[in-house]
């Protein structure tokens, strides 16, 4: 047929359909005229469209991704029986309960026991082959040895005329696919069901059974909230998946190649699975249930597969932005293409989730109802002329007085004080930090008389389950904070023993002093930037108190940021010195402060550089207060110094799920991760620091030091540059200079050195931040001689020397080791940095 | 893959980047002796079956060709050209094998026959399918095209047209012409050889 013959057909077809089909044919007579052939040929297609409405609309190989789209019962091919009131052995089936590739299950009475039970007809096909039956079964009987709540028991598989079936637990409920709503769970409730099912597959893989086909719709939830996994050890022998061979030649209709959108990168490669393939597909389902959304899911088969095989599913609080950042790190480790970089057990991931705090027990995972036992107080709000956040300090305080209940979880301040911010309502809140009430207040303060409201809210339902108003001299303000723990505690948890009310014990019994300690830490709170207030309001604090242990360990943490974080506002002699003396003196008047071991480790370890001494006051830290979320952050540094990148990873986590929305707390990761030479981790951590917090030029810096770990120099100049605009820090002015000159902009690299230099001669500019542009500038020799410079000053940031990314090029010249070498030795024994 | 495939490979993708489209011609069986080598390798490497799944197979695509350094598979819409491709090879191959076997003419060696046991569509319906399309392709090359991505390749509308770089109503539209026209022309071929 010549094209423009064709082209007149194809229009006139596309005319045709589009008219009303009593019109049509009037249609046809005035577009093809007297053209007989023309007319038969568009009327035979015409005719032929009829017919074709369901023809190959399903690919040549058929799978479930495209039959969901179809109309029900399209995909359904398979002979369907309907078995209603028909006995099979000594059972009566009731009712069709649902159909699927695995066959059909029916609600069933056992005549002999008079219980309900639930059957499924295997499809006849599945176990024609005597082989594959034998094998079947075996699977069939070690699943149904698994003796597990949340496992669905298997009672009996039989044959009856012919069809095989399966006898199974009944099971009331829902399926987790029935239940997950387009927005989501709420986390607390998809949490617990994560928890029970990971319980159930870890008791499973002790077993040496793997599921293989994790999926909402296989999973029961009852109407109590308890998790039952359908289907255990069926799926390998009822699914393609790694599946027997069928007989060549044998088509099998509306056979399914499984839910392609759960599958592991390994089980859509036809590859030997393991147990990390089921850590995978709870990952999945994880992300759906808290999302709504499917992590993978395009709306082709191959498309689903080059999304599963290809790309990170976006983080799930992007699209849920009430998901929680540690439960997000849980989900995306799950979802790991290689099963190497996943949890490696389901104990482990147990774990993970049993440490981020969501619920255990399925009456836990319905927590909606009754107040949980987690809390995030928030920042009071001073209704003051009093301009300095007194109120927030207090806040803190009272988190602390909480915290000493083992059965509370408490979120610590900065991750409220960060939300707070932005404006959110509390119920909102309480829901991106996870807990279940939410502490609210405001005080206010005239002279010496103080007022503190307080009300403590259910986040479920925005409902007021306590307030109160204190009306008190400011001498009394520990026992107001102490009556309001106890009021809390009271509210929460009826059973729990009470808060321990160590307010007055850990402060002053000067209620001006601790107010102004109060102050000095919503400053350092605010760190690097808010150092020298916090300096000086710590130092009012002691000049009212000198016994005040805890303002002493406030000047020592002030006067170690000094010494390190701004890149030395002060020398390294100078700041830790005099961070040292303070926290001696803190723990002299004080010894079980944690804030005082932790302040005189750091110290240690970046000053002193005494490794094992800085390790045991670190512990010694922990051990006082395992909450203390500075102590943990700094252990990780040592951890970093000394190369074991595994349990400083750990530990930055514990610091993050103490202090989620802390940007110090992301930051540090971010940090964690530069160090571990995982740029790419780190890169993907900035995203989310920035999008947190954007105006925080440490996280435009810090990506830009994750960009120079991957050779993406434009790139680092460019957030550098960003970061550097915001705060002209010289630590930041160091990392621009030295990206612009990897970046070939030796000019600009000059330029900032010059800027740099320029400095030093009035203020304190470390001799390390200039030797790192010399170094990008290819002047080795100055880079050497500030590097012993630094060396002969202790500069902090030599403990990281040999995992600084940016002196690469130092490697392997022999100045370079010899540095190493030296710095090892000062280690007292731990390594510098590890193998590098 | 050995090397000098790879090279070849390699060059064939880069001229069809480059918007060659006979290079994509070339392409296909060079792919397709590649999967046919994976899958044999797969069988050997799997004592417990013998099948692979279609599945299994495209991937195995992707990681072959995602060996190749030079090319940018980000290329959604090349990457699911070439799978839909190789897909409408795999299942007739499949289909012509299994009917000459039953003829009893087809030597015993491995296929992918014996390896594919998923084929929903009557043997004898994708073999005839196969050569319509190459009657199609003749009047209404696009057509055909549209055809291979959505019934071989499994392609939604939307990412037909990502490929073919036509609106998703042109695809539409040419879905349901191609779709008439193939019934009538496999109507015309099933009376034939019965």
């Amino acid at each position: 047929m010549k094209p423009e013959r064709w082209g007149k057909v194809e229009s006139i077809f596309h005319k045709a359909l589009a008219a009303d089909e009593s019109q049509r044919g009037a249609v046809i007579e005035e577009s093809c005229g007297d053209d007989e052939e023309l007319r038969r040929e568009v009327e035979s297609l015409l005719a032929h469209h009829s017919d074709s409405a369901s023809f190959i609309e399903k690919p040549a190989f058929a799978d479930e991704v495209t039959a969901n789209s179809a109309p029900p019962g399209a995909a359904a091919d398979a002979p369907r029986r309907d078995l209603t009131g028909v006995s099979v052995g000594p059972y009566r089936i009731l009712e069709e309960i649902g159909s699927g590739g695995m066959g059909q299950v029916f609600r069933a009475v056992d005549t002999r026991l008079h219980r309900t039970v639930a059957i499924k007809v295997l499809p006849s096909t599945h176990v024609a082959d005597p082989d594959r039956k034998r094998r079947f079964l075996q699977e069939a009987r070690a699943a149904s040895k698994l003796n597990h709540p949340n496992i669905v028991t298997l009672h009996d598989m039989a044959s009856d005329g012919g069809v095989d079936y399966l006898v199974m637990e009944y099971v009331e409920g829902k399926t987790l696919k029935e239940l997950i709503r387009s927005e989501g769970l709420p986390i607390s409730e998809a949490g617990g069901y994560a928890i029970q099912l990971a319980g159930a597959l870890a008791v499973a893989h002790a077993a040496g059974l793997i599921h293989r086909d994790i999926k909402p719709a296989n999973i029961m939830v009852t109407n109590d909230g308890q998790v039952k996994v359908l289907d255990f050890g069926l799926a390998k022998q009822l699914t393609p998946l790694g599946a027997d061979s069928l007989d060549a030649g044998q088509s099998i209709p509306g056979m399914l190649v499984g839910t392609v959108s759960y599958m592991s990168p390994e089980q859509t490669r036809g590859e030997p699975l393991d147990a990390r393939s089921d850590i995978f597909a709870l990952g999945s389902v994880l992300y759906e249930a808290v999302t709504g959304q499917m992590p993978f899911r395009a709306s082709s088969l191959v498309s689903t597969m080059y999304e599963i095989a290809l790309h990170d599913p976006p983080p799930p609080s992007r699209i849920q932005p009430r998901v929680p950042m540690w439960l997000e790190q849980v989900i995306l480790r799950c979802l790991r293409k290689q099963v190497a970089d996943r949890y490696q057990s389901m104990a482990e991931l147990l774990e993970a989730l049993r440490s981020g705090g969501v619920g255990a027990a399925p009456d836990m995972a319905r927590a909606s109802t009754s107040p949980a036992s987690s809390i995030a107080v928030l920042p009071f709000a001073s209704v003051t002329g009093d301009s300095e956040p007194f109120g927030d300090g207090l806040a803190e305080e009272l988190i602390h007085a909480l915290s000493l209940n083992d059965d509370l979880q408490v979120i610590a301040r900065a991750s409220a004080a960060a939300l707070r911010g932005h404006g959110l309502d509390i119920r909102e809140i309480g829901r991106r930090l996870n807990v279940g009430v939410i502490l609210d207040g405001s005080v206010r303060r005239a002279g010496n008389r103080l007022r503190i409201t307080v009300q403590l809210i259910d986040v479920n339902d925005g409902h007021h389950l306590w307030s109160e108003r204190y009306d008190r001299e400011m001498t009394d303000v520990f026992e107001v904070q102490d009556e309001i723990t106890a009021a809390i505690v009271d509210k929460l948890r009826p059973q729990l023993v009470g808060a321990r009310p160590l307010s007055a014990a850990r402060h002053s019994e000067d209620p001006e002093a601790y107010a102004l300690y109060l102050k000095g830490r919503h400053h350092w709170g605010r760190r690097p930037a808010g150092t020298m207030e916090a300096i000086a309001y710590f130092e009012q604090a002691v000049k009212r108190d000198p016994t005040y242990a805890l303002a002493y360990a406030g000047l020592a943490d002030a006067y170690n940021t000094l010494a390190s974080w701004e890149g030395g506002l002060l020398p390294p002699g100078e700041g830790f010195s005099k961070g040292m003396s303070y926290a001696e003196q803190a723990l002299r008047l004080k010894p079980e402060l944690a804030e005082g071991h932790a302040a005189l480790a750091y110290a240690l370890l970046h000053y002193r550089w005494e490794i094992p001494e800085a390790e045991r006051a670190f512990s010694e830290a922990i051990r006082l207060n395992p909450r203390y979320g500075p102590a943990h952050h700094w252990y990780s540094h040592l951890l970093v110094a000394t190369g074991r990148m595994e349990e400083s990873l750990a530990e930055s986590k514990i610091y993050l799920n103490l202090d989620p929305a802390d940007p110090l707390s992301q930051l540090h990761l971010m940090w964690h991760h530069v160090m571990a030479h995982n740029f790419d981790q780190a890169l993907c951590e900035s995203g989310r620091a920035l999008a947190n917090d954007p105006g925080f030029s440490w996280n435009r810096i810090f990506q830009g030091w994750a960009h120079l770990g991957t050779g993406a120099t434009g790139e680092a100049e460019a957030v550098i540059r960003k970061g550097a605009d915001l705060s002209g820090v010289s630590v930041h002015l160091s990392f621009l200079g030295h990206a612009q000159a990897v970046n070939g902009n030796r000019a600009d690299a000059l330029r900032t050195l010059e800027r740099l230099t320029a400095r030093s001669a009035e203020r304190y500019v470390s001799p390390y931040e200039l030797g790192l542009i010399y170094e990008a500038l290819g002047d080795h020799d100055q880079a050497f001689t500030l590097l012993e410079q630094a060396f002969a000053e202790r500069s902090p940031w030599l403990v990281y020397l040999a995992r600084e990314p940016r002196l690469r090029h130092l490697h392997g010249d022999p100045r370079f080791d010899a540095l190493l070498a030296r710095m090892t030795h000062d280690f007292g024994g731990a390594p510098a940095g590890g193998t590098r | 893959m050995d090397d000098a495939l790879e090279h070849e490979i390699t060059q064939l993708l880069q001229a069809w980047r480059q918007g060659d489209e006979r290079a994509l011609e070339k392409l296909t069986p060079q792919v397709y002796r590649e999967l046919h080598r994976a899958a044999r390798h797969c069988i050997a490497r799997e004592r417990d079956g013998h099948t692979l799944q279609t599945t299994a197979l495209i991937n195995e695509l992707y990681l072959r060709l995602s060996d190749l350094k030079p090319i940018d598979w980000q290329n959604r819409a090349h990457f699911f050209a070439l799978c839909a491709r190789q897909m409408r090879r795999i299942l007739t191959d499949q289909a012509r094998a299994r009917r000459s076997h039953k003829r009893g003419d087809g030597a015993k060696a491995i296929s992918l026959d014996d390896v594919l046991a998923i084929s929903p569509q009557p043997t004898a319906d994708l073999v005839a399918m196969d050569d319509a399309l190459d009657q199609l392709a003749k009047v209404d090359e696009r057509k055909s095209q549209v055809v291979v991505l959505r019934f071989f390749g499994g392609l939604s509308v939307e990412e037909t047209g990502e490929v073919l770089k036509v609106s998703p109503d042109t695809v539409a539209r040419d879905w349901r012409l191609a779709k008439a026209w193939l019934r009538r022309e496999l109507s015309g071929k099933k009376s034939d050889e019965a």
